[in-house]
């Protein structure tokens, strides 16, 4: 069935990734993949790092590996807030190996760093997930 | 030429990281007006005894931007007399070559978190999440940060912010809060107040909070550096525009200074060439 449209945008620190009409978005929520439609109840949900899809108007179905981050639904628009996005189309299983790689060199002497260095993990599995499915 | 385009791309940065700061206030605020008690993380709480501050300079690596670093450093310098007339300790972080190397000239220890020059997310998260493990560790009760805030082209001011405790976020979370405790109004049984958005939350609303005040305080650091490399780059451009002037002023009245030398030079040639003719007949 067609689902309706609705506002949605992903921005990252460094520049905004989309910012148009989607019809579904499946996110990476702290607990378990959440998917919203068109006038989802007011929402914000914490992000993990991993695979973002969304039905994008126009373009079909683009997927992003996200380092974690937030969304927030408001007023029938959904905002994703994350550090880091990545277009599945860039994902290869070199750059997974290579994410994988520089994440475990990372120190984990102080809890910020430990926490950091799960993060990178958690993405670079999620690079090699999205590779591997292309 | 070469600052121009530099200072195009800085400023293309700039404008790229707004909406994500804008909408990550917009998220702290209405996460802080529906949770409880925010005052209570250890990042909002202001201590009681403030007895070391640390400073926290933003600076440029490099040169030949005019007052640049002079004022900046001029203001740190000034934030640093000031905590230490108050009593307190100062512990100096900086970012920038300008600044380590102006801190190690005035004899003063300071923490080097040496950055690139268009600093990228991934480091300024970094050096924050730095900042604040000294900050929970008791190391330090108070941050501020000095660096060049970016108004509009035409003007650039440094200033001094304090980053932790984070005032800031906690007068935007009580704002937020002052409606929500207050009694709605009723005209003819109809509520004339404006139902507040009542969220959803995952996790519960204290949980993404405590998650999401350090996250704000990387965007607020991150705009601090992005406003600050524009502000250096206009700052280059035109200590740059000034210099060539000078040197075109300069290479002017050289020229002048020269055509005459030469043209005495002819006169008298000539005169004692005459001079010589004249002798001989």
């Amino acid at each position: 069935m067609a689902y309706t449209p609705f506002k949605a945008s992903v921005v990252t620190p460094e520049k905004t990734i989309l910012d148009g009409e989607i019809t579904i978005a499946v996110l990476p929520a702290d607990d378990g993949y959440l998917g919203v439609l068109n006038r989802h109840a007011p929402l914000v949900a914490k992000l993990k790092p991993g695979i973002l899809k969304l039905d994008v108007v126009g373009k079909g179905e683009e997927r992003f590996v996200i380092s974690g981050g937030y969304a927030q639904m408001k007023d029938n628009a959904l905002a994703i807030l994350t550090d880091d996005a990545l277009a599945a189309s860039e994902a290869t299983g070199e750059l997974a190996a290579e994410e994988m790689a520089k994440a475990e060199a990372l120190p984990d002497e102080t809890e910020s760093q430990a926490r950091r260095r799960q993060t990178a993990i958690a993405r670079a599995a999620a690079i090699a997930a999205i590779a591997s499915d292309n | 030429m070469v600052a121009t385009s530099r200072f195009q791309k800085a400023l293309r940065r700039a404008k790229g990281t707004r909406p994500y700061v804008d909408k990550m206030a917009e998220l702290v605020a209405s996460v802080a007006g529906s949770a409880g008690p925010s005052a209570r993380h250890p990042l909002l709480k202001p201590r009681e005894r403030i007895q070391r501050v640390g400073i926290f300079v933003v600076a440029s690596n490099r040169g030949l931007c005019g007052g640049y670093n002079g004022n900046l450093l001029r203001l740190a310098m000034k934030s640093i007399h000031e905590a230490e007339r108050s009593g307190s300790s100062v512990e100096i972080y900086v970012a920038g070559k300008k600044a380590a190397s102006y801190f190690r000239f005035a004899g003063r220890k300071a923490v080097n978190f040496s950055v690139e020059d268009n600093a990228a997310y991934a480091q300024v998260v970094e050096l924050t999440d730095r900042l604040t493990d000294d900050y929970i560790a008791g190391k330090i009760d108070a941050i501020r940060m000095v660096y060049m805030h970016f108004i509009s082209v035409g003007q650039q001011k440094p200033v001094v912010v304090d980053l932790l405790p984070l005032a800031a976020l906690a007068k935007l979370a009580g704002t937020d809060k002052a409606p929500a405790s207050a009694t709605p109004e009723t005209a003819g049984g109809i509520a004339k107040a404006r139902p507040k958005t009542c969220y959803e939350f995952t996790p519960d609303g204290d949980e993404l909070l405590v998650d999401l005040i350090p996250k704000a305080l990387k965007a607020l650091v991150f705009q601090a550096f992005v406003e600050a490399a524009v502000s250096e780059q206009i700052a280059r451009m035109v200590a740059m525009g000034a210099a060539t002037e000078n040197a075109e002023s300069m290479t002017k009245q050289l020229t002048r200074e020269y055509n005459r030398a030469r043209q005495s030079q002819i006169t008298s040639e000539l005169s004692e060439l005459m001079g010589g003719v004249e002798a001989l007949s």
